[in-house]
């Protein structure tokens, strides 16, 4: 029976495969028009080099009205030099069903025209739906959930508008008092005023590198006080002993004490690990725990960030994509500290050539391994180029190994023909309810892509917990998997300016089932759900027996 | 993919070559035009300039490696790799024999991303010029970014055989790292701690030993030590590239080189030079007016801090060089006025509340010293100087644990820095603290201690 249902697998899957013009499989299809997401990014960029036209574009997937598929929300920049009035504005993109996207941001009141740089999804005031904080160049905004598709601007009231330079942010209960706290990045001070002149290698006038401001900003972090209003405790809770131009962050316990803790990757300057003692304080331990630099000890361009438990052991390891000529930085977690595994992993080479943002580890093929996506795209010019536009670069696909490898896939990207735009944020999830986990891919001045999964794959389980009832990011999902304790966790921030799936995705390859699933809540409670079938949806409530829900078995695509 | 035809061509050439292939019969031969890269006519004029004359060099004489190697050297210096690639290529052709040319064709090889053909040719060389150790420990680092640690152990060890270097030591630690090893990294690394003389990324790599080995404090000091180290070694052909380096910048860095390290005299022509070539250029324009300043000609740096005030008032950097130079004549009133104007247009720039504190500390205002400094280090909480001033103003106004709190955090950031040891020792002193200044005076002691190899 098992062996029958190993050969369908791999019958199907290689009828449905899509094979490029070389004959390699392709992993996705850019869909984005031909399903209706249709959005082009606008750095605003004329003449001058002003260095936030380089880095901006943001992306959400999230639920926005509770129907049961991924909304998509999408950041603009627009021109520097207007006036808000004068911008496109973000743009919100119903999911209609089946990964089709209706464009309904006429009315919504979520078309917040700053000159965007990311945004992060969270139902901040506990109401059941999900809210949307927007970074910006200048002060961030708090769009409210108010149902049927309609956003309010609560920036003032919840005192959560800090006016700096927003990149990446993360909604998380850091003092695990039921609500969720907000802790921002930013990247640096800067001003047209105080814009500097700087030039390529060749003296062609470029972008400048955040190191020539000498102007790190500090990070915000906003304390939920649970009336639906934030304090900003950056001094109190310890932020501001260490500063960094920060762009990418992720909330995590890395330590197993129950106590998430703040990863942020800086861009020219060292990263911090933020420790959380006991919700009150926050202590900067990147350099001893390992992950400031990795062992090649400078300060690398940090961007995007990722984590998951990768090698299961049940702890969480990161990695951090840089610029081009810089290595990733893999840091694989040993209890106390960090070790540098990126050579080991298969990581130091392949991607050194390109500039790395949005990323992603997710089990595209559905084999139990997560597989790795990085979306790429250069901040200065170099002497050749791909397209007409200097800062255009391939994105890249990297398959998951048994070795605890990564490979990258062929053609470049897992898709053909290849995508050659100067890509920021990626959101990961499953758009259209396939089992596969799908990308969103902002491009700095061109489409969006989504890109949906074609890959042949395997059996999948989907673990759905309802936002509202009680903070459940962090949250760790672990089960028995073909003699493996694999782990996975409700994580919505990572990769770069993006907001992605909260469901929780196991690809299971031939496997019929998960077995010994347990689930730990971020206070540190764990449930048993027992043995679980493949290509099940899988709800669950605290206390409450899981509500299973059986789906059709893959299609690969 | 990358959409120029010599591009393309330079792929094909670097392939044939880095298979060994220079057959001349082939067509690869006859393709002897130098490349022309991308946007030639947006790079600086004198970048143009030179491509264009060791360009017409090489199609004098295309059969000449040294001409192909020469024109090489421009493009890599300006990280135009392809067609540096290109041109080593051809240069290897030419004189196959020449490990220069095949170590320079490597090392293109190498941040093009082509790592096999990097390998074996980096091999070639130590076949060629067995006594050049960068070779190999190059190729130790790219095999250990590969995870082919033993081979890596092999390049690093023939390297370290050559002459005992620090690159080799330190691939010989990673080696170790990587084995999990940790004690095995501290004996590779201990003659160069234990001399001094060890490169900040030494640091980094014993604290990392440190750490596996549970010696958290010891790591942690290490840690500190290495912090952001890049590391520099000897490498005579690779740092060919400095040299040829005509990029306005790359020259502006050089004179600033110079003037930081107390030669102004040196950077003087250079800066002037340069800013012939951009007559406004804002950084140009303060490293004159600084220099001109440090080398004591004051009216010739004062007339030219006030000229880029003039030119680009709105930049807070213009007003803070012109209040250092008023700072220098010791008119301190206007050194303030010109510091506010510099915090007025961006009040978040720590440099400017630090020099505001400095100025004031010299003025006998120390209550508004110390609130500009703490303003300093609240802005920038990782700056060294703005720690150190808010300690000494904290010192003069007797406030001693405050002096001591930063002067601690001055040797956090920077535990080598000696001198601090004993203000820090004097601040524990005055507030109590005997034990405490005992053993900062006694760190501040054996800091001052030579080396073993300086003895």
């Amino acid at each position: 029976m098992r062996l029958m249902t190993i050969l369908s697998i791999f019958c199907l899957a290689c009828a449905c495969a899509c094979v490029g013009d070389d004959g390699e499989v392709v992993w996705f299809e850019e869909v984005a028009a031909e399903r209706g997401l249709v959005f082009t990014h606008e750095s605003g960029h004329d003449r001058a080099y002003y260095m936030p036209e380089a880095v901006g574009g943001g992306a959400a997937l999230f639920d926005m009205d509770g129907d049961g598929d991924l909304d998509a929300y999408l950041v603009q920049s627009g021109k520097l030099t207007a006036a808000p009035d004068g911008r496109p504005g973000n743009r919100l993109f119903r999911n209609t069903g089946g990964g089709r996207f209706e464009d309904v941001t006429a009315g919504s009141g979520a078309d917040d025209r700053g000159y965007g740089m990311g945004v992060v999804a969270g139902d901040y005031d506990a109401d059941g739906d999900i809210d949307l904080y927007v970074t910006n160049l200048g002060p961030n905004v708090l769009l409210r959930n108010e149902g049927g598709g309609r956003f309010s601007d609560r920036t003032e009231e919840t005192g959560s508008g800090h006016p700096g330079w927003g990149t990446s942010a993360v909604f998380c209960d850091v003092d695990r008092d039921g609500d969720l706290d907000l802790f921002v990045a930013n990247y640096l001070h800067w001003s047209r005023e105080n814009e500097n002149d700087c030039y390529s290698p060749t003296g062609e006038p470029s972008y400048c590198g955040p190191r020539s401001y000498k102007s790190p900003e500090m990070d915000t972090f906003y304390r939920n006080r649970g009336d639906g209003t934030f304090a900003d405790e950056t001094l109190q809770a310890g932020f501001g002993d260490a500063f960094g131009n920060g762009l990418g962050v992720v909330c995590a316990d890395f330590d197993g004490d129950d106590w998430p803790d703040l990863f942020v990757a800086n861009d020219g300057t060292l990263n911090q690990l933020w420790v959380n003692r006991a919700g009150q304080r926050f202590e900067n331990d990147a350099l001893l725990r390992g992950v400031a630099s990795d062992e090649e000890g400078q300060a690398k361009a940090g961007m995007g960030v990722v984590v998951a438990d990768v090698d299961d052991d049940q702890d969480l390891d990161l990695l951090v994509g840089n610029l081009h000529l810089e290595g990733d930085s893999f840091h694989r977690n040993e209890g106390n500290f960090f070790s540098d595994s990126t050579a080991a992993a298969g990581l130091a080479l392949v991607s050194r050539p390109f500039t790395r943002f949005g990323m992603g580890w997710v089990d595209f093929d559905n084999d139990g391994r997560l597989d790795l996506y990085q979306a790429n795209g250069r901040v200065k010019h170099h002497a050749d180029s791909y397209t007409d536009d200097p800062f255009a670069e391939p994105n890249l696909l990297f398959r998951g190994t048994p070795a605890g490898r990564w490979e990258e896939v062929l053609p470049r990207g897992g898709v053909e023909p290849n995508l050659l735009y100067t890509s920021r944020a990626a959101a990961f999830g499953d758009v259209d309810g396939d089992g596969g986990q799908d990308i969103l891919v902002v491009n700095r001045d061109g489409p969006a892509h989504l890109l949906h999964n074609v890959a042949p794959r395997g059996h999948w389980i989907e673990f759905r917990v309802p936002a509202g009832a009680a903070v459940v990011e962090g949250a760790a999902i672990s089960a028995m998997l073909d003699g493996r304790r694999i782990r996975r966790d409700v994580r919505t921030s990572f990769s770069y300016l993006a907001s992605n799936s909260p469901w929780v995705h196991f690809g299971l390859g031939s496997a019929e089932r998960l077995d010994d699933v347990s689930v730990r809540w971020p206070d540190g409670t764990t449930e048993t759900l027992g043995t679980l079938e493949a290509n099940t949806r899988v709800t669950l409530e605290r206390g409450k027996p899981p509500r299973v829900e059986t789906l059709p078995a893959p299609s690969g695509g | 993919m990358l959409r120029r035809g010599a591009f393309l061509v330079s792929l094909f050439v670097a392939g044939l070559v880095g298979c060994g292939a220079g057959d001349p019969e082939s067509p690869v031969a006859e393709v002897l035009e130098p490349p022309v890269p991308a946007r030639l006519d947006k790079m600086d004029s004198d970048l143009r300039a030179l491509i264009v004359l060791r360009s017409d060099r090489v199609r004098e004489d295309p059969t000449d490696a040294s001409r192909w190697g020469n024109l090489g050297l421009v493009y890599a210096s300006h990280e135009l790799f392809a067609p540096a690639l290109e041109c080593f290529g051809h240069a290897v052709d030419s004189s196959p024999e020449d490990a220069r040319w095949q170590y320079h064709l490597a090392q293109m090889q190498r941040k093009t991303g082509r790592v096999e053909a990097a390998l074996v040719t980096y091999a070639e060389v130590a076949r060629l010029e067995p006594e050049y150790a960068p070779a190999h420990w190059r190729q130790g680092f790219l095999l250990l970014e590969q995870g082919r640690i033993d081979e890596a152990e092999q390049a690093f060890s023939a390297a370290q055989a050559i002459v005992g270097s620090q690159p080799a030591a330190a691939g010989l630690a990673r080696v170790a790292l990587a084995r999990e090893r940790p004690r095995e990294v501290l004996e590779v690394l201990r003659p160069y701690l234990a001399d001094g003389t060890a490169q900040a990324y030494l640091q980094h790599l014993a604290g990392v030993a440190y750490r596996q080995l549970g010696r958290m404090d010891l790591a942690e000091t290490a840690l500190m030590k290495g912090r952001d180290s890049t590391p520099r070694w000897q490498d005579l052909w690779g740092n060919e590239t400095l040299l040829n380096r005509v990029e306005h910048y790359t020259r502006l860095e050089q004179a600033l080189v110079w003037f930081e390290s107390g030669r102004p005299a040196q950077a003087i022509p250079t800066l002037e030079n340069l800013l012939v070539g951009k007559p406004g250029d804002r950084r140009t324009l303060a490293a004159l007016g600084r220099a001109y300043l440090l080398a004591g000609k004051n009216e010739a740096g004062l007339t030219t801090l006030r000229r880029m005030v003039e030119l680009h008032p709105e930049h807070p950097e213009s007003w803070l060089n012109l209040a250092k130079a008023y700072e220098h004549f010791n008119d301190l009133p206007r050194a303030l006025e010109y510091v506010d104007r510099s915090i007025a247009i961006d009040p978040n720039y720590s440099a400017s509340h630090r020099r505001r504190g400095i100025i004031l500390v010299k003025l006998g205002r120390l209550d508004p010293a110390g609130e500009a400094l703490a303003r300093a280090v609240a802005l920038a909480p990782d700056s060294v100087q703005a720690w150190n001033a808010l300690g000494e103003c904290r010192l003069r106004m007797a406030d001693w644990a405050a002096a001591a709190t930063a002067f601690k955090r001055v040797v956090h950031l920077e535990p080598d820095r000696t001198a601090t040891y004993s203000r820090l020792g004097l601040a524990l002193l005055r507030s109590g603290d005997s034990a405490g200044a005992t053993a900062a005076f006694s760190r501040a002691q054996s800091s001052r201690q030579p080396s073993a190899r300086s003895r």
